[in-house]
């Protein structure tokens, strides 16, 4: 099973947030945008941890922008989830609560309103109560017969590892090591356990320790009196065989230190191996059916690679791979896939976790201040198998980075990469301050981000090359079919239509004005025989005159330099090439001040800075 | 939820029966053949414990699927035994309730049957309103519409596919007055009981995610009497266990198969049992019947099964009595003469170890009267009772009648199960915890101030119908019927009714069964077992009826056989001297002869 859909009204942060989801979420979007808080709406759903009076919402739980909260006023969670029938105990507890007009699509809702039957406007929050049904009867409710089988967990976000993994009730070690302990023979514990004794017995009898021992005895009864004492004495811990497994701890550096003696980021770490353990072995032993695991930033205390190699795994071998072996050892009696038995829920600032994270499982929450927070996910657009092998390769950290931002400039390469923060400072224009990052695609397949970047609602500009090839430029094709995308995703009317209207525009000049309207903006030739083209001839030459070219090169650079109009673009891009162009880029940046910023790019700038 | 050790005390004393053994070992499917008093109820049961605690795991569960209300009571009392107590994983009812409640009411938007939004289940008065407009519409003229809902049933059973042209051709007009009661019946956003399994069937063999969805809620179908339980639980049974890929486990007996004219067949069975995937036991021990009576049962059957009692076993009477004048002199003398020379041989013999069986229900009012008559109580189970003993809510009633009438000092019945079962009848109304801790009080405060065996009947149903019934029957959807029974029956008690008011304790007494007489038909006799058994009015005309078919003849011989293996010590054979039935004669001949 998986979960395909999230409605959620009226609640908290969100007036009317309704995306659709791949399975695993990661969640980005800034701070104070409800993540938790879609997080703690899940829970309501979900979590048998949660006990009812916390289900029991109030006045101060419905969204902020409601003018006033009458007796019609509905505060709902919904999930849906598909897939559910691949695992017949999921398909046992979930059956009942299919869509009325789509029995592939299950739904669990979380609904609060106002008391049936209350004779005036709800004025407290006794005055509301909630249900939890499944489809679209409110006479099929459901409760904690199934977040028994299906169950959220959830890491918050300022966990105290630390201290979980020292109490004993509350750590994730206990279980496992519970039943560890289930199939040790009784008898041979026991003779540890006096073995334990006798050892620990020699220990407390050195002379010193036993005038200890006295010294504390004596003072207690002293101060406590006959009848209020508790005779106290010194020892190991108690020692009889049943409770011989609590003694066991989990120790780090090859058994030299404790947990207590761990980093912060070492401990956190360990909680989420004893967690995933315990969510497997509930799993192969019936306990549970599905777990839903939610980990709120899981990037604390983490550094950089061990996020990317922590969370690669989680989402690559556990949850995928949990699917795989389960088929495998199931496929011989019933020969069916039993579906992945465990979904990630994540809430995320980090890139790293976000670049490892599975295409399809990005909801990006945004705070629209009179619609409160919407949602944008990737999981319903249709990426070809292509799209998403190029995005997931290139979605690395760098690039991860525009799923964070409020808006992207997309473009070719390096050299643009490097250049233009440099070219939009010269407009006045701090990209930092607008959340705007520059993203290099490495070539001219835009497509896949122009789709990422619409899925997530994330504005954006492409900037291009004209790229004249044998006489036609490449990026008219190009343009033309991001314009297709970019139309779709918008949701437009007729399509078609609009790609006829700009085929049938007769020069270039005009279409290219057209395509700017979707946000793409092309010049003339290339980046940099446009530049040299303009104001930057002086400081180009300047630039690769920093590298070791040789005397006939250096050459052709002071011809072209007392008469830029000579210049030869093929060799000038040869020349630029055998510097590095992104190397070219960063020495150029610095020699830009006051030249005029190319057109295409201050439009580009321009254009996205006005829709973030 | 099921104490294992509880189970595995029960299975050892299947050990000894080398057939009830391999039933309990079986692993596939498997089909119980199970005769009269062959301890087919113990055996499934058992069976029942042992799938549910080793086979399947929460929160997948079992189906148990029996004939009616009272065979599923007395299945859930018997895993009660067994420390299994009725929750989500285990369904046990009629083939109708299963079909309402896991398929009908999850399940009808989205397998597309085109039920009215919120459907309830039609009363008679409804099903009576909606044929007489058919009728109208569709036959018209002068007669009785109501005549014609013996064929208009039959015609819907035999097309379980629409699909096929014998649906228009075979008989268009029958055809046609079922489309319009149905759309009736449509109109008034109800469906009828026999819509139940068909409308389910249709539902399973139209949507593929369904049947699987049954499987996975369901990996095991219990069925038991499936002799009885008629064509569209065969398909179903065809489809969900031999495509879908849930494990059957039926029990059985083609002998006892006398429901044909609801739609049953013993054939079905037959086929069922000889399948090669199936494994097939049969029972061949009955511990019931008195040796005598085994073996005159063969004769009374009129097939050798060689069935027999167990080693040791008691031999038990058959008693033949020849009588002069008509049923009312014949239950005079049944009354008079038969049940004190009973009561003399058996001295210990509660009263509620005798039973009376005959052919149909107005035979049983001559009987009746003769038992009031000379004092003795009764508890008719036939059309004719006071009220249908197959209602859940009279049944339940009586449960609390019975904790008014001391069972709230004695723990009989216990008060859990009281609420319990109330609980249950109306569990669509019941949604919250809430919901069920308010039923619980109204419920107790309203017992606990009618603790009182000499109170009104009247009064006493009036008042459990005005607190805890009425406020909750409106959105049930299974109770409208069982709801307009009560009301027929206080009806009756009260002021202008045909039945004289009677104190709250002879109605907790009906409820324990105890110290009166039994009153039923042969065929309400299904399942039950006596010490004694009258069977009154065997002649011919009436056993077999005048002018049967062959088939009618096989199955009345098959409900005499019904009839005659209820009894333990003594069976007892009615009937006017020159006119006995042929199935009494060929059993005193035979008998004779040995």
């Amino acid at each position: 099973m998986y979960l395909s859909r999230i409605k959620i009204e009226n609640f908290r942060n969100f007036r009317d947030l309704d995306v659709a989801l791949g399975g695993n979420v990661v969640i980005v979007g800034e701070n104070r945008v409800g993540k938790s808080n879609l997080l703690f709406g899940l829970r309501l759903i979900f979590d048998p941890s949660l006990p009812d009076s916390s289900r029991q919402l109030g006045l101060a739980d419905f969204w902020d922008g409601l003018e006033e909260i009458t007796s019609e006023t509905i505060m709902t969670v919904s999930v849906e989830i598909k897939d559910f029938e691949d695992d017949p105990d999921v398909l046992a507890v979930l059956t009942d609560f299919r869509l009325d007009d789509d029995p592939d699509t299950v739904r669990l809702t979380y609904k609060l309103r106002a008391t049936p039957g209350l004779d005036h406007a709800p004025a407290s929050d006794d005055d509301f109560s909630f249900i939890c049904f499944g489809g679209e009867s409110e006479a099929k409710r459901f409760g904690h017969d199934l977040r028994r089988r299906i169950t959220m967990d959830l890491l918050p976000a300022l966990r105290d590892a630390e201290g979980d993994l020292a109490a004993w009730r509350r750590s994730p070690l206990r279980p496992l090591v519970e039943d560890a302990f289930v199939a040790v023979d009784a008898a041979k514990l026991k003779e540890i356990g006096e073995k334990i004794a006798e050892t620990s017995k020699a220990a407390i009898e050195f002379g010193e320790v036993k005038a200890l021992e006295g010294r504390i005895a004596e003072l207690f009864l002293a101060m406590a009196g006959a009848k209020q004492d508790v005779k106290p004495s010194l020892g190991f811990s108690a020692t009889d065989a049943a409770r011989i497994n609590r003694q066991i701890r989990l120790l780090i550096d090859e058994g030299r230190r404790g947990v207590a003696d761990a980093s912060l980021g070492s401990a956190n770490l360990i909680f989420l191996t004893l967690k995933l353990l315990d969510l497997q072995r509930l799993i192969e032993t019936n306990k549970r059916d599905h777990s839903l695991l939610a980990i709120e930033e899981p990037e604390a205390h983490l550094h950089p690679h061990l996020q990317r190699l922590v969370y690669k795994h989680l989402f690559e071998t556990i949850v995928e791979g949990a699917a795989a072996e389960d088929a495998e050892t199931e496929e011989e009696d019933t020969g069916a896939d039993e579906g992945e038995p465990m979904s990630v829920i994540l809430t995320t600032h980090s890139p790293h976790i976000a670049s490892v994270a599975p295409l399809e499982s990005l909801l990006l929450l945004r705070s629209d201040a009179d619609q409160g927070t919407t949602g944008y996910s990737t999981a319903a657009t249709d990426f070809t198998e292509a799209e998403e092998e190029d995005l997931s390769r290139y979605l690395d950290v760098t690039r991860a980075e525009m799923v964070f931002a409020r808006g992207v400039l997309l473009v070719e390469g390096d050299a643009e990469r490097f250049l233009i923060p440099t070219l939009a400072e010269e407009l006045d224009i701090s990209l930092d301050e607008h959340g705007v990052s520059v993203c290099s695609v490495a070539g001219t397949n835009f497509q896949p981000y122009v789709k990422l970047l619409c899925a997530l609602g994330i504005p954006f500009a492409v900037i291009t090359d004209f790229d004249m090839i044998d006489g036609r430029p490449r990026s008219y094709k190009r343009c033309l079919k991001l314009t297709r995308t970019i139309d779709t995703a918008r949701g437009g009317a007729d399509t078609d239509g609009l790609i006829a209207a700009i085929k049938a525009i007769d020069n270039y000049d005009e279409t290219y004005e057209k395509f700017e309207d979707f946000g793409l903006f092309v010049n003339d030739s290339t980046l940099e025989t446009e530049m040299f083209g303009g104001d930057y001839a002086e400081a180009m030459i300047a630039t690769l005159r920093e590298h070791n070219f040789s005397a006939e090169r250096l050459a052709l650079l002071d011809a072209w330099e007392t008469k830029p109009s000579d210049v030869d673009a093929e060799i000038l891009i040869k020349m630029i090439e055998q510097m590095g162009k992104g190397r070219f880029a960063q020495r150029l940046a610095s020699r830009i001040k006051g030249l005029t910023v190319p057109h295409y790019i201050a439009n580009a700038i321009n254009h996205v800075i006005g829709i973030v | 939820m099921s104490d294992r050790a509880l189970y595995l005390k029960a299975a050892e004393d299947l050990r000894p029966n080398d057939k009830q053994w391999q039933a309990y070992e079986s692993g596939g499917h498997c089909v119980l053949l199970a005769g009269p008093g062959s301890g087919k109820t113990k055996t499934l049961t058992v069976k029942l414990a042992r799938m549910l605690s080793e086979d399947v795991e929460d929160p997948r569960g079992i189906a148990c699927i029996t004939y009616n209300n009272e065979c599923a009571r007395e299945l859930e009392m018997r895993l009660d035994g067994l420390g299994i107590a009725p929750d989500g994983r285990v369904f046990i009812g009629t083939v109708h309730s299963f079909s309402l409640t896991q398929i009908l009411v999850p399940y009808a938007k989205v397998a597309g049957l085109g039920l009215p939004d919120d459907f309830q289940v039609a009363t008679r008065r409804q099903t009576r309103a909606a044929l007489e407009n058919a009728h109208a519409k569709v036959i018209m003229g002068p007669e009785n519409p109501q005549t014609w809902d013996f064929r208009l049933g039959q015609h819907r059973r035999r097309f379980l596919n629409r699909d096929v042209d014998a649906w228009k051709t075979a008989d268009p007009q029958l055809t046609k007055l079922v489309e319009a009661y149905e759309a009736e019946l449509r109109q008034m956003g109800v469906i009828d009981f026999d819509d139940m399994p068909l409308l389910a069937l249709r539902a399973l063999a139209t949507n593929a995610w369904l049947r699987k969805a049954i499987a996975a809620k369901y990996p095991i179908l219990a069925v038991d009497e499936y002799q009885d339980l008629g064509r569209a639980l065969h398909a179903m049974v065809m489809g969900l266990c031999f495509s879908a890929g849930i494990r059957l486990f039926a029990v059985g007996d083609v002998d006892q198969s006398i429901y044909g004219f609801t739609g049953a067949n013993p054939e079905l069975l037959k086929k069922l049992s000889e399948r090669d995937d199936v494994e097939t036991v049969r029972l061949g021990l009955n511990y019931r019947c008195g040796s005598q009576i085994v073996t005159a049962s063969e004769y009374a059957l009129g097939e050798a099964r060689g069935y027999r009692a167990p080693d040791g076993a008691h031999e038990g009477t058959i008693y033949f009595h020849p009588c002069t004048g008509g049923y009312a002199a014949q239950a005079r003398y049944l009354i008079e003469q038969l049940i004190p020379e009973i009561r003399a041989r058996r001295p210990d013999l509660n009263l509620g170890e005798i039973a009376i069986l005959y052919p149909a229900a107005f035979i049983g009012d001559e009987v009746a009267t003769a038992a009031a008559d000379n004092g003795y109580g009764v508890i008719r189970t036939d059309g004719n009772a006071l009220y249908p003993r197959g209602s859940r809510l009279m049944r339940w009633l009586e449960q609390c009648a019975m904790w008014c009438c001391g069972g709230w000092r004695s723990g009989q019945p216990r008060v859990s199960r009281v609420i319990a079962e109330g609980a249950r009848l109306f569990h669509e109304l019941l949604a919250t915890d809430d919901d069920r801790l308010q039923f619980q009080r109204d419920l107790i405060a309203t017992l606990w101030d009618r603790r009182d065996d000499t109170l009104s009947l009247h009064d006493w149903l009036v008042a459990l119908r005005d607190k805890i019934i009425k406020p909750r029957i409106d959105r049930a959807r299974s109770l409208a019927d069982e709801f307009e029974t009560l009301n027929t029956f206080i009806n009756r008690l009260g002021p202008t009714g045909d039945v004289e008011d009677f104190p709250l304790g002879e109605f907790a007494g009906i409820g324990t069964g105890l110290d009166r007489i039994n009153l039923s038909t042969l065929h309400s006799a299904k399942g039950r077992e006596f010490d004694a058994v009258i069977l009154f009015g065997m002649e011919e005309g009436r056993l077999p009826r005048n002018n049967a078919s062959h088939g009618e003849i096989r199955e009345a011989r098959r409900l005499f056989y019904v009839g005659f293996t209820r009894a333990r010590h003594e069976i007892h054979l009615m009937y006017g001297q020159h006119n006995p039935s042929r199935f009494v004669t060929e059993v005193q001949e035979r008998l004779e002869g040995e």
